[in-house]
């Protein structure tokens, strides 16, 4: 079978209130990540995206502004920041069934004019009238209690966590603050990064005001506007770049972990088991053959989570993992080394899967060296394993 | 301004009864399984046949947060205010506010359902610690 691959990566700078819309963003991203492919834009034969009201950008619109003779494949995937293993999948999928040859993916944010992910009150027009919670997606049972976005329910997922991995909060605290603080210093080194010029110190992390507890202003993510895309095609399509290849993409669905995971019958397991299992055969390759990895950091607890819900730390033990063993540049499994969204900016998990291409072709600013196997994995089990 | 749930379709029943002080759950008449929130079939035999039994106003903290800084302006008044999920039943948990002193909350501590009477038509479920049972007394 030929394997897809990605054959170029680009994006916009990163930023609060840039001066364009997400449209604009979008289509520079987009022709950036043709030019390092080495195609034309006019090549662009199929697109994936991100569902509404994640990404506003259709994909009519690229079409449109890229002024594309025709689109023979097309997708989107829902789920927020579940959606990236699902638009890889589908875009890798494409190529090798020959239902297409040059898929560009992006996603592209403008949380300054199109609402912050982190408020719940985008809407609100008038301060006096009652809000309506609708049943639909549950939000009936949990909003009337102030339980309204997704920094409630990781807070809810942290404590939880520490009661399961049978730790004080303070002992949890020191493990996100090792995150937090790892990735700022990440970022300290990518002039891509909105906190590049920012430095933090444990001292800055522990004096940042608590949001919900047990989770403080530092231990969640940016908030901003950017826009990044790739193009995947068939090995040896493009001329240009280095292509890295798609070892394996993976989704996975199970009942209550949407919306917001409250009734998951257990909250410490972001997906089951057999979806990394199944992610590591399909690639080809072992969790120890894992040299750099980029895992989704709406918060801090999240890659604490994933280390162990990827098999790469015991479960019960990423916080351990995190303390003893580290995630910075001299330990032996980097993470988020582009600073994640904690501190290079937010994209919805896709400009970690850029920072693993950027890994693997030995571009990154903080680059692992030799490295060859990369995750990318989300809490949802929404992953790729990307290749040399 | 207050955020108030819809009294929506598969819902209703379990509005009304907090309305009346009590929590019922959605039970499938045929295989006994609870589900909460609401489902249209029962999700285990996929049966139509579905009732509401009665609970004990009763459970235990499985987890909880408490909210600093609001996310909606129509909780800014209330910060600081705790949240939970309550289980009330193997395998059944509600999203609640929680009634206590902060440094109290524990998870697995004891609970009683306390109903909020928030309007005319909408009553809201909070739990608030046990009085014999806190952690304090331990």
């Amino acid at each position: 079978m030929t394997r897809a691959v990605i054959a170029g990566i680009g994006q916009t700078e990163f930023g609060s209130r840039l001066p364009r819309t997400s449209w604009e963003l979008a289509i520079e991203a987009a022709i950036a990540a043709a030019a390092d492919a080495g195609i034309e834009i006019s090549e662009i034969d199929g697109v994936c995206r991100f569902v509404s009201p994640f990404e506003n950008v259709t994909i009519p619109m690229v079409v449109r502004a890229l002024g594309l003779p025709e689109l023979r494949f097309f997708a989107e995937a829902p789920l927020g920041g579940e959606a990236m293993g699902a638009v890889m999948g589908q875009a890798a999928g494409a190529v090798e069934s020959g239902r297409a040859s040059n898929v560009l993916i992006y996603r592209s944010i403008s949380q300054s004019s199109d609402g912050r992910f982190g408020r719940a009150d985008g809407g609100v027009v008038d301060e006096r009238a009652d809000i309506v919670a609708p049943e639909i997606e549950n939000s009936s049972y949990s909003w009337p209690y102030g339980v309204m976005s997704p920094g409630h329910q990781f807070a809810m997922q942290a404590t939880r966590y520490a009661h399961d991995a049978r730790i004080s909060i303070d002992q949890l605290t020191e493990a996100l603050a090792t995150v937090a603080v790892t990735q700022r210093r990440y970022a300290n080194g990518n002039p891509r990064a909105i906190m590049r010029d920012r430095a933090m110190s444990r001292d800055d992390y522990l004096a940042s005001r608590m949001i919900t507890w047990p989770l403080r202003l530092f231990d969640y993510c940016l908030e901003n506007d950017g826009a990044v895309a790739l193009i995947v095609t068939r090995e040896g399509g493009a001329s240009a770049g280095r292509p890295v290849s798609i070892l394996a993409t993976s989704q996975s669905l199970t009942a209550y972990q949407e919306p917001l995971g409250f009734y998951q019958a257990d909250i410490g397991r972001p997906f089951p088991a057999g979806v990394a299992h199944r992610l590591y055969a399909d690639a080809g390759v072992t969790p120890e053959q894992i040299d750099v990895a980029s895992l989704y950091d709406a918060c801090s607890l999240m890659p604490v989570r994933s280390l162990e819900a990827y098999g790469l730390a015991d479960r019960g033990q990423g916080w351990r993992h995190v303390l003893e063993t580290g995630i910075g540049l001299d330990s032996p499994l980097p993470v988020n080394t582009h600073g994640g969204h904690l501190s290079e900016g937010y994209v919805h998990g896709m400009n970690g899967l850029l920072e693993a291409v950027r890994q693997l072709r030995g571009e990154s600013s903080n680059q692992v060296s030799g490295a060859a196997v990369a995750l990318v994995g989300a809490p949802g089990g929404s992953a790729v394993i990307l290749g040399e | 301004m207050r955020v108030i749930p819809e009294r929506g379709a598969l819902g209703a029943p379990y509005w009304d009864a907090l309305r009346e002080h009590r929590i019922v759950v959605q039970e499938c008449t045929a295989c006994a399984a609870l589900q909460h929130p609401p489902l249209p079939r029962c999700s285990h035999c996929l049966c139509s046949d579905l009732g509401w039994r009665e609970m004990r106003p009763e459970g235990t903290v499985y987890t909880y947060a408490v909210v600093h800084q609001a996310t909606h302006v129509a909780f800014l008044g209330e910060v600081p205010y705790a949240v939970g999920m309550i289980e009330i039943a193997e395998g059944v948990r509600l999203v609640a506010g929680l009634q206590s002193e902060l440094s109290r909350l524990r998870i697995g501590m004891p609970v009683r359902a306390v109903f909020r009477d928030v309007s005319a038509v909408v009553t809201l479920l909070d739990f608030a610690p046990l009085p014999a049972a806190g952690p304090d007394l331990i």
